[in-house]
């Protein structure tokens, strides 16, 4: 049973005189404010009034902030304004929970995070790209599961300067929660898509998006990118990382390189030290990013999916599709991960070069 | 995940942890880090060897001890909008020697310092040993 909230959040002498003041004008009721395991935590006493000779009813108005039912008014009288009376007191008591109200207790600031919280899950989720570009000779494909409390997970895949030349691919996490992550995931998705669109090799884009952030938004909230840029002609894949998790180029013969060049998280320091590395990407391979909802998935026994189970896996999935290589994946870290619950939002991108057909005879 | 604290010197607060260190108790750490502060330590050495698992969170307390040892105040949660401003930054040039020192990262915590770029940021020893007596003598 959950400890009552009501109680906590509006002391009682307050309730107490907000239903004494609502019985002036409703004399013969009695009212009591309830919590929502049914504990009386105001009850204010019945006034002398005239009876009406109407048959008394018991009107139960909830009292609720948002989705959250913290208790109710119980009003005893003749059926209407016992209703009228209940709404009025309900009303009084949200007004007082919702408006200017100092969250002088716990429960008060907890509800308020709660609710924070929810707004920056329903931003960051806003930001995330609802289709990627259609690139001749290329195919995307992603999977993104939001965990229920932690976020910070974001990826893109992106026309450079809304062209065919270029492809941006990006996958970051951010740390913290609520609002302030949601901002700076925002800032950091728009601040990257100017970089790339102004040109220079990722780890100029990366050491500009971090300057401006350190400069002008210092949070205390920092923010792990790993960002390519791809030439969708030649397949020439230019790489940067800011402290993000390893990206893979799983080859069409299965074998498996590891980019994991240097340059710190962004948001910490004014200089990240990125450095970029090329790599040729050719028909049939494939560019993979991940964060480390992937690596960290845990399972029922406490223990981690871990790099060196998702890279065996990887070499078997070469000369897959993108989608094929995305299912794949995503369907062993949900075997892994069983009935236990996700703690991280989990997110995993692929780009891959499509291989050239064979031609048919005749 | 388990805090303790220890004094060897006046100048010199060992916070050591023991377990996972992620989003639901970092700023457990903090506090200690605040509370190792305000009670006169000037160098803080925290010791991960028992760490089994470390987050991003974990980056985040570390950030926020060596601020706090600058006379910076970390931005919490609960400040919500007023988290967006401008606080100090720690800088690899700051002078002086870091008042965080870093000691016994596991494999793994030590994967996660050095992918974050953390590694250049603190120095960090193999034990808490090492790293008291580099505290206590720079």
């Amino acid at each position: 049973m959950t400890a009552p909230r009501l109680a906590g959040l509006i002391d009682r002498s307050s309730l107490a005189a907000l239903l004494d003041a609502a019985l002036h004008v409703a004399p013969g009721h009695r009212a009591r404010v309830v919590d929502d395991d049914g504990t009386i935590i105001a009850s204010a006493p019945v006034r002398a009034g005239p009876r009406t000779g109407t048959a008394a009813t018991t009107a139960i108005r909830p009292i609720a902030v948002g989705a959250d039912r913290l208790g109710a008014v119980e009003v005893d009288g003749p059926g209407a304004s016992a209703a009228a009376v209940a709404e009025l007191v309900g009303r009084a008591v949200e007004l007082a929970l919702t408006v200017e109200v100092r969250p002088t207790t716990e429960g008060a600031k907890r509800i308020a995070l709660d609710q924070e919280l929810a707004i920056g899950r329903r931003i960051q989720l806003s930001l995330m790209p609802r289709r990627f570009p259609a690139v001749p000779g290329w195919e995307i494909a992603s999977a993104y599961e939001p965990a229920r409390e932690v976020g910070g997970d974001f990826y893109d895949a992106f026309a450079v300067r809304g062209g065919q030349d270029q492809l941006g691919v990006v996958v970051g996490d951010v740390t913290g929660k609520g609002i302030p992550a949601a901002i700076l995931m925002a800032d950091t998705r728009a601040l990257i898509h100017a970089a790339v669109d102004r040109g220079g090799d990722p780890a100029d884009c990366l050491a500009r998006v971090n300057r401006i952030l350190v400069g002008e938004r210092a949070s205390g909230l920092f923010v792990t990118v790993a960002l390519g840029i791809i030439e969708v002609a030649s397949g020439s894949f230019a790489f940067a990382s800011a402290g993000h998790d390893p990206v893979h180029i799983l080859w069409s013969d299965g074998a498996l390189t590891t980019l994991e060049p240097s340059g710190r998280l962004i948001g910490m320091v004014a200089d990240i030290a990125a450095a970029s590395a090329t790599i040729e990407i050719a028909p049939g391979d494939a560019f993979v990013g991940h964060t480390d909802g992937i690596t960290e998935a845990r399972s029922a026994d406490g223990s981690f999916y871990g790099e060196e189970r998702f890279q065996r896996l990887l070499v078997t999935l070469a000369g897959g599709s993108a989608a094929e290589i995305v299912e794949a994946v995503i369907g062993d870290v949900g075997a892994f991960r069983g009935d236990a619950e996700p703690s991280d939002d989990l997110t995993l991108l692929v780009v891959r070069r499509v291989p050239v057909a064979a031609r048919r005879p005749g | 995940m388990d805090i303790t604290t220890d004094r060897p010197s006046a100048d010199v607060s060992v916070i050591g942890l023991t377990g996972e260190l992620d989003g639901s108790n970092f700023e457990r750490v903090i506090d200690a880090g605040r509370a190792a502060r305000d009670s006169g330590a000037r160098r803080i050495v925290l010791d991960l060897s028992g760490l089994t698992y470390m987050g991003s969170s974990g980056l985040v307390a570390i950030h926020s001890i060596a601020l706090l040892l600058r006379g910076q105040e970390p931005t919490s949660p609960e400040d919500g909008w007023q988290a967006i401003h401008a606080i100090g930054t720690v800088s690899a040039d700051d002078d002086g020697p870091s008042p965080l020192v870093l000691a016994g990262p596991p494999p793994s915590i030590e994967r996660v310092l050095d992918r974050s770029g953390m590694l250049g940021l603190f120095p960090v020893h193999p034990d808490r040993t090492a790293a008291v007596d580099a505290a206590t003598s720079s």
